[in-house]
């Protein structure tokens, strides 16, 4: 089950990623900043506020900001040119923004204790699991349940499909499509910095996340091929699942194992195992 | 007379642009005197070198990886390892160190070329990352994060001087003769048929491949090639810093090196050179100021990215084209290669 | 002038999720004929020429080219055995001059892995390029960047490109897609004078009856991913049914 706690986490991460790339076709290696920041604005208003449930309702939003300006800063300038220069510029962008973290934050890793009323285990009558982890899982289903939804049902969604499928049609149909981009880049960077925040109190805070998580995000990406945000979430909870039972085995090996996979899948099936784009 | 006459510049121009190497030599052998310290111009060389087996990868094939530490790190641990552990002479260490990074490279090359673009650059970073992780937890072997020390070190007397990390001027020419035997090699390598079928892969793949030309055994064959030239600087360091550490592995390794070849210009022979000078001679001011010299690299990067692709030296070929009578001569130099 | 059989397809198909674009096709091409395939979009005139050129494998049939099956080849192998490729959305090297395009597609299928010589030195493959820079009229350009040619030129360089590999069978997908009248008659005259002064056969699809009509030998006509009725122009033309189905609504361009 703790394979679920990863899964949701690396879900919403990768959902994130996908939906950017899905839409705008940027890569953006960035992605991971966002999550770190997540993680360390919920430490940040934890330590002015004191209240984890407002953290985890405010702390996306502001993520959401930077990403919004992230996007119109570095992202919009690179609009016209090949996916290459935003995989490039986020790149960059990881090396500078890891550095302003340890200046602001410090270098050392920073505490997250688990808010009070989620301390503890709780007996769902099969086997006993520690209540946060359970909170997780049910958020992060939560989440991208209302995703599911959000993009599949709504007009917004719609269009965020159709920008998905073709955006230069989206355009000539009158549909402003900087502005969609700007949010769902955003959105997606809210995504990581949710689950940021979800993953603070299990992990810790520290600097690197950010490409850890990136890098495990890749990793998603490659096994479950860059198509669809199905994909992504049902790669992630494979993931999450070897990645717990391999740590329970032998520790160490967890990261390991992630290669491992990727390797199989790339001398299997290139594309992907649910590969709908080339 | 007027030194600047059209004449006298197109005179100089042609020399330079026939024998664009030896001005390069010229410039590398006036180098440590230009230089506050004479190891700063013996780490310029290394990553001049690491630099340029990155382009053969990333200018003139179109392949971005972002993994390049690992053969980088391979080189140097491959060196490092050889000495500490087993006791081989020098040579045979640095040997062992290119060619553990070159067999690396046709392994992980041959992964990560299943996956195109983006995929890429991620597996190959993947793969660095895993080979940092590796060392980083191999206390025993690797000493870990206090790095590899107490190397043995370079030693031999030639012509009556002694050559050894210990004496900077002497070290560097050693390590100036092994950088311009690599300038040869690479120059050759890309004018060669070879060498300028990677340009096509970079314009245009699928017409390389309706032409004829086998994309994928040439790709990997510049990864290798790519792989063996940053090892061998990797292999260099050791020699230099007498100690190895996980960073050599890590990311922002690769990171510096992407930024050393894309500010000195893209696809270019002398743009990693020129990269490599820059960026190191900044790393050495701004690190003696502030400690964020990585927020400084990874600024640098974005703003090479959106406002200065095609780098510094890119930027002066493209500006000497508008300068016809002295463009046509000094970048058709280079435009043999380039093209 | 050979009877014997250049290429041929047997069965030849191919689906992509459960569409059929080309189905079972049996095609014959003979040796020196210039042959036009034409029909409506969507017929699987590309498909068949992918299929063909190795782009992509076939769902079912072969491919067989001089007598060897050539099935499941690379792209780069097929034009090693002497198989030239032009493409309908124009695909060349846009950041180089005129002249490496050619000379790139010169060296490409003689030596490769030479990693030492100076490309510089090989005369041979400097004075093919000339060469076909002249064929194809561009020449006194050699030096100009490929990306700053017009559209025509582009289009010559794309044909010279597929010269380039001195092949015997030369596929041509729209040629004279989005040119000009003029630029068309030119590159009729253009193809007459390749067929006629080297030993080439030509397979080419295109859209304007006219150039069909100028050129080929033989038309075949393609409807649904499959043969309607292969011919003389003669034939064609008068062919009822290829007319029901093909120019339907449309007039015939004279």
């Amino acid at each position: 089950m703790t394979g679920l706690v990863l899964g949701g986490i690396l879900a919403l991460v990768a959902s994130g990623f996908v939906l950017v790339f899905g839409m705008m076709d940027i890569i953006n290696f960035a992605h991971g900043i966002f999550f770190a920041l997540g993680s360390y604005f919920a430490y940040t208003s934890l330590s002015l506020i004191g209240n984890f449930w407002i953290a985890l309702l405010v702390v996306p939003f502001a993520v959401g900001i930077v990403g919004f300006a992230t996007e119109y800063l570095m992202l919009r300038p690179l609009a016209g040119r090949a996916p290459t220069y935003s995989l490039l510029a986020t790149f960059g962008f990881t090396l500078a923004a890891i550095q302003a973290i340890r200046l602001i934050w410090g270098k050392t890793g920073l505490p997250f204790t688990t808010p009070d009323s989620l301390i503890g285990a709780t007996d769902l009558g099969v086997v006993i699991f520690p209540t946060y982890r359970l909170f997780v899982i049910i958020v992060t289903g939560g989440i991208i349940i209302s995703l599911w939804l959000f993009i599949e049902k709504t007009s917004l969604g719609s269009i965020i499909r159709a920008g998905t499928a073709d955006s230069l049609m989206a355009q000539a149909l009158g549909i402003n499509i900087a502005r969609v981009w700007s949010l769902v880049f955003a959105l997606g960077c809210a995504l990581a910095g949710v689950a940021g925040v979800l993953a603070a109190p299990m992990q810790g805070v520290y600097a690197e996340m950010g490409l850890t998580i990136i890098i495990e995000c890749f990793v998603i990406v490659v096994v479950a091929g860059l198509g669809s945000i199905k994909g992504a979430v049902i790669s992630s909870l494979m993931i999450g699942t070897t990645v717990s039972i391999a740590t329970l085995i032998y520790s160490p090996m967890a990261n390991v194992v992630i290669f491992l996979l990727m390797i199989v899948v790339l001398l299997i099936r290139p594309a992907g195992l649910f590969g709908t784009r080339a | 007379m007027n030194i600047l006459s059209g004449k006298h510049i197109r005179n100089f121009c042609d020399f330079l642009s026939k024998h664009p190497i030896y001005m390069l030599s010229l410039i590398l052998i006036l180098l440590p005197f230009s230089m506050s310290y004479t190891s700063l111009a013996t780490q310029i060389l290394i990553y001049a070198i690491f630099a340029s087996g990155y382009n053969i990868l990333f200018g003139y094939t179109g392949l971005v990886s972002f993994g390049h530490s690992a053969y980088f790190g391979l080189g140097a641990y491959g060196m490092g390892l050889a000495l500490y552990h087993f006791n081989f002479s020098q040579g045979v260490a640095f040997l062992i160190g290119v060619m553990l990074a070159t067999l690396a490279a046709m392994f992980f090359g041959y992964l990560s070329l299943k996956t195109r673009g983006p995929y890429f650059a991620m597996i190959t970073l993947a793969f660095a990352q895993a080979l940092y992780f590796l060392a980083f937890h191999s206390y025993k072997i690797t000493g870990g994060d206090d790095g590899l020390r107490n190397i043995p070190m370079l030693d031999f007397r030639i012509f009556g001087i002694s050559v050894t990390p210990l004496k900077p001027l002497p070290f560097y020419y050693f390590v100036l003769i092994i950088t311009l035997i690599c300038i040869v090699v690479l120059w050759r390598l890309l004018n060669s048929p070879l060498g300028r079928s990677l340009a096509s892969i970079r314009e245009n793949e699928s017409r390389a491949l309706a032409c004829g030309i086998d994309i994928k055994g040439v790709k990997l064959f510049a990864f290798v090639i790519s792989g063996f030239f940053s090892g061998l600087a990797g292999a260099l360091n050791t020699m230099f810093h007498l100690f190895v550490h996980p960073e050599s592995l890590y990311w922002t390794t690769s990171g510096h090196v992407v930024v050393m070849t894309l500010l000195g210009g893209t696809g270019t022979f002398f743009g990693p050179f020129l990269g490599a000078g820059v960026f190191m001679f900044l790393q050495d001011r701004i690190s003696a100021i502030t400690e964020s010299w990585q927020l400084f690299v990874g600024l640098l990067f974005v703003l090479c990215v959106i406002f200065f692709p095609v780098g510094i030296w890119g930027s002066i070929l493209a500006l000497f084209r508008r300068i016809t009578l002295v463009g046509n001569v000094l970048s058709s130099g280079d435009e043999r290669i380039r093209s | 002038m050979g009877t014997s059989c250049l290429l041929e397809t047997k069965g030849l198909g191919r689906s992509f999720e459960g569409f059929a674009a080309l189905k079972g096709l049996d095609f014959s091409l003979a040796n020196g004929e210039i042959h036009a395939i034409i029909g409506p979009n969507g017929a699987g005139k590309t498909t068949f020429f992918r299929l063909i050129f190795g782009e992509i494998p076939p769902s079912s049939g072969k491919v067989i080219f001089k007598g060897k099956d050539i099935t499941g080849l690379s792209p780069w192998q097929i034009c090693r055995l002497g198989i030239g490729r032009s493409y309908q959305i124009t695909n060349i090297f846009p950041q180089l001059s005129i002249h490496e395009n050619i000379r790139m597609a010169v060296q490409a299928k003689r030596l490769v892995y030479n990693f030492w010589s100076s490309t510089d030195s090989f005369n041979t493959f400097h004075e093919k390029a000339i060469n076909i820079m002249g064929e194809i009229g561009l020449e006194s350009r050699m030096g100009e960047v490929a990306a700053n040619l017009s559209h025509g030129e582009q289009r010559k360089l794309e044909i010279g490109l597929a010269l380039a590999s001195e092949p015997e069978l030369l596929l041509l997908d729209e040629p004279t897609a989005g040119m000009s009248m003029d630029e068309t008659k030119q590159t009729v005259k253009l193809i007459q004078k390749i067929a006629r002064e080297r030993t080439l056969t030509i397979l080419m699809v295109e859209h304007k009856m006219d150039v069909v009509y100028a050129i080929a030998d033989r038309i075949t006509v393609f409807h649904q991913g499959s043969v309607l009725s292969t011919g003389s122009p003669d034939n064609i033309r008068n062919n009822e049914q290829v007319k029901s189905v093909y120019f339907r609504g449309r007039k015939e361009h004279a």
